[in-house]
């Protein structure tokens, strides 16, 4: 009666997609909701804003002569109206981590804490099928939608750009444009999904994930960035804001001459320096201190990424973010198989 | 064969339920055997009536099917009652017709051996015919050894000198 | 056919042990109960067999040889955990919608119909139903699923009396129409006579009894002999032993078919519950020979 027969032939079918994709939409219904209306919001603010900047802008082409009292007083407002930072930008800067993490975290998270696993992981489709039907679409989904934010964020900076007043290098706004926004908010959601599985709490997850995030967006910024293709070096003194200047720094005869040697100089010409600002009068009929120094055969190099690197820099950072996500993503299901109960 | 007994109408609920005592510390399928005897006793229950059928009982007293089951078996076992498939399970018998175990065996054992002689071809008559004169040699020889062992004379059956 | 087989089952977390040595054999369309004090192994076996952990050591194979949580497993075990975790912001036809989208086999009309009958409307949100029409919708949902093995982990425990009693003549009614195997762990001793035909006991992480229970009941007894008089029994194993200056009792499980008893002694049969009980106190983990053909 209690022979062993050999396994009888597996004669399941799987779930089908269609059916999961249901779940998913069930699943996601409220986040996508949420999303699109956070989306929608900064969108007015941004279309909005971005309005009147090409309203101005136009106006600011239109003028002429260039050189007159008038148009320099339309470059000026300009500048200062819309080329500072808005309030938004640190909001909108975090916002593909927030997304993302928020979208990843509690998808496995909420099911491990509340117990709805001992129900989900238990049906006929099986764990493993249920979380691909429920992490890729997301992922996918978020990456998609903030990436069209972020289209947006390169139209609204377009005059700006094309103005020189602002270089699209500059880390308040490059990882919420174009393509790479939506490989910040990939990246989140992967963290957020396998901190999910690892936590098996939805706070903590979030936490973590979030912090994660932070961090390499911190590091990219601060010292990745500066480094996807080898910058270049020049001896100009006026380099236009289109680029993005990294360090800058004085030599003489070639040689790195130290900040502490060249403010001397230019305290003995007159100038008044502290901390990092250097405040320089040129009193009628004085001399310009810089102009001493580069008359002695000083010269400032300054190191910079041009503007024009501004995709490659884009496709250079989505790519191995997308890479890293996807690496998360694995350890996720390879956490999540082996998860016990 | 058999007497063309009134069957009952197979849509009619069972006359009885049952109930169940917890307390009583009897298993839970006796109790069931017990009520049945008793309905049979009282009258309750009658030859041709049918047992509430399994799934009822389940779903009103929440007991496992099998003990049920094997209660019901029991009365078969017994001969009050038999199953019969698609159906359910009928009362067969009276309390007064109960028989003896050793007469239930015997009764399987007739069953058994009528089977085989309907098999080798004997009709009604011949088997009928068969089972008096075994019998009567059978008596025969039975009562002569009673009489060997206490001396009386030996009354055979059917005049036979 | 067996409808669970385990062959040296265990389980570890961290350097503990949670279940071991499990050789588990459980008959096909039988209720068995699986007993046991709270973290002794009980929930570690339960969640092997459904396929939310998986063993140590040991093989666990269920249907007839499918692997614990194989998809063939999967789709052929429904299982209600204990507090009926559903989604509770979903409405009851939402619930319904799920299960048959997460299944091959659904049968929703059949779910539909019980949860009708029941009165519980599918537009209620599951978190906002009582703890018994809760219960009902997971068995509902489970039993639609037309699983050859239910599995239920202290379903009751939540309910009144009412409650229970509908749930459990629910899942008596799908074993009569259906023919399913049904798992139960449970701490309502009293109603097990009543209900389980094979009973699996777990204590201090090992199989402590695993029979039928008319066969465990016949072969455990009560012997109560004067304390002053008391000496070994032959062909019994002593599972628990109270003793007063005069009696001594002795909860006995005959490992030998006819055991003889001395003269003084007394002997009686036992419930489920002492007999549970008596494990419970004693779990000193050593395996208890199995002894088949003692039976009524």
């Amino acid at each position: 009666m209690t022979a062993l027969a050999p396994a009888p032939t597996l004669s399941v079918r799987p779930v089908r997609w269609h059916r999961l994709a249901w779940v998913t939409w069930r699943r996601y219904r409220l986040t996508l909701v949420g999303t699109v209306l956070v989306l929608a919001a900064l969108a007015v603010e941004l279309i909005v804003t971005g309005e009147h900047m090409r309203t101005a802008y136009n106006a600011l082409q239109a003028c002429a002569p260039v050189t007159s009292e008038k148009c320099h007083f339309m470059d000026d407002s300009f500048r200062n109206s819309h080329g500072g930072n808005s309030f938004l930008e640190p909001v909108m800067l975090l916002l593909p981590g927030i997304l993302g993490v928020f979208a990843g975290a509690p998808l496995i998270a909420r099911e491990l804490e509340s117990g709805t696993f001992r129900y989900a992981w238990t049906q006929g489709v099986g764990r493993m099928r249920w979380a691909i039907a429920l992490l890729l679409p997301g992922a996918l989904g978020i990456a998609a939608l903030t990436g069209l934010f972020g289209m947006l964020v390169n139209w609204h900076q377009q005059p700006l750009v094309s103005y020189g007043v602002s270089s699209r290098l500059q880390g308040s706004t490059f990882a919420v444009t174009g393509v790479a926004a939506a490989a910040w908010a990939l990246l989140g959601f992967a963290l957020g999904a396998l901190a999910g599985v690892a936590w098996r709490r939805v706070l903590p997850a979030v936490a973590t994930a979030f912090v994660a995030w932070f961090g390499l967006a911190y590091v990219a910024a601060d010292v990745l960035r500066n480094r996807y293709l080898s910058p270049l070096t020049t001896t100009k003194m006026q380099l236009s804001a289109r680029n993005f200047q990294i360090d800058q720094w004085w030599t003489k005869d070639g040689v790195r001459v130290s900040n502490t040697k060249i403010n001397s100089i230019l305290e003995a010409g007159g100038a008044q320096i502290s901390g990092h600002s250097v405040k320089i009068h040129v009193t009628q009929g004085g001399t310009d201190p810089i102009q001493t120094l580069l008359s002695e055969g000083y010269r400032q190099v300054t190191q910079y990424q041009p503007g024009s690197r501004y995709w490659a820099f884009q496709w250079i950072e989505s790519g191995w973010l997308v890479v890293l996500a996807a690496a998360l993503l694995g350890a996720t299901f390879w956490l999540l198989r082996r998860r016990a109960a | 064969m058999t007497v063309d007994k009134k069957v009952k109408d197979e849509a009619q609920p069972s006359p009885i339920t049952f109930r169940l005592d917890p307390t009583s510390g009897v298993p839970t399928y006796l109790q069931i055997v017990q009520q049945v005897e008793h309905a049979l006793r009282l009258g309750y229950l009658e030859p041709g009536d049918q047992l509430p059928k399994v799934r009822e009982v389940v779903a009103s007293l929440a007991i496992n099917p099998n003990t049920v089951l094997k209660a019901y078996r029991e009365l078969e076992h017994k001969g009050l009652a038999s199953g019969r498939p698609g159906r359910g399970t009928f009362i067969d018998a009276t309390l007064g017709d109960v028989m003896l175990p050793e007469l239930t065996v015997l009764r399987r054992g007739l069953r058994n051996w009528l089977a085989e002689a309907d098999s080798a071809g004997l009709d009604g008559e011949a088997i009928g015919a068969l089972m008096t004169s075994t019998l009567r040699d059978f008596s025969e020889r039975r009562d002569v050894e009673t009489a060997r062992g206490t001396n009386t004379p030996v009354r055979r059956a059917g005049g036979r000198r | 056919m067996s409808i669970v087989e385990t062959t040296g089952l265990g389980r570890r977390y961290g350097s503990t042990w949670a279940l071991r040595d499990a050789d588990l054999t459980l008959p096909e369309g039988r209720l068995i109960a699986l007993i046991g004090p709270n973290g002794a192994g009980k929930s570690t076996l339960l969640n092997m067999l459904v396929g939310l952990t998986e063993p140590t050591t040991g093989t666990i194979t269920v249907l007839g040889g499918h692997p614990a949580g194989s998809p063939a497993a999967l789709d052929g075990i429904a299982f209600v955990a204990q507090d009926m975790p559903l989604y509770r912001n979903l409405t009851v036809g939402d619930m319904i919608h799920l299960t048959r989208n997460l299944n091959v086999t659904f049968d929703a009309s059949r779910a539909r119909a019980r949860l009708a009958e029941l009165g519980i409307s599918e537009k209620q949100k599951a978190g906002k139903l009582s703890g018994g029409q809760r219960a009902q919708l997971a068995l509902s949902l489970a039993l639609a699923r037309h699983p050859r093995l239910l599995v239920l982990d202290e379903p009751t425990a939540p309910l009144d009396p009412l409650a229970r009693h509908e749930f459990m003549a629910t899942v008596m009614t799908a074993m009569a129409e259906d023919g399913i195997s049904v798992v139960l762990s449970s701490h309502l001793l009293a109603e097990l006579e009543r209900v389980a035909d094979h009973l699996v006991l777990v204590a201090a992480g090992r199989v402590r009894v695993d029979g039928p229970i008319g066969d465990l009941l016949d072969q455990h007894r009560l012997i109560t002999s004067p304390t002053s008089t008391v000496r070994h029994l032959d062909g019994c194993e002593v599972i628990e032993t109270t003793s007063t200056g005069a009696q001594t009792h002795r909860l006995v499980r005959r490992t030998e078919l006819v055991a003889a008893l001395p003269a003084d002694a007394e002997s009686r049969a036992v419930g489920i519950e002492e007999l549970t009980l008596g494990y419970f106190r004693n779990d000193t983990p050593r395996p208890a020979p199995v002894l088949t053909g003692v039976s009524r």
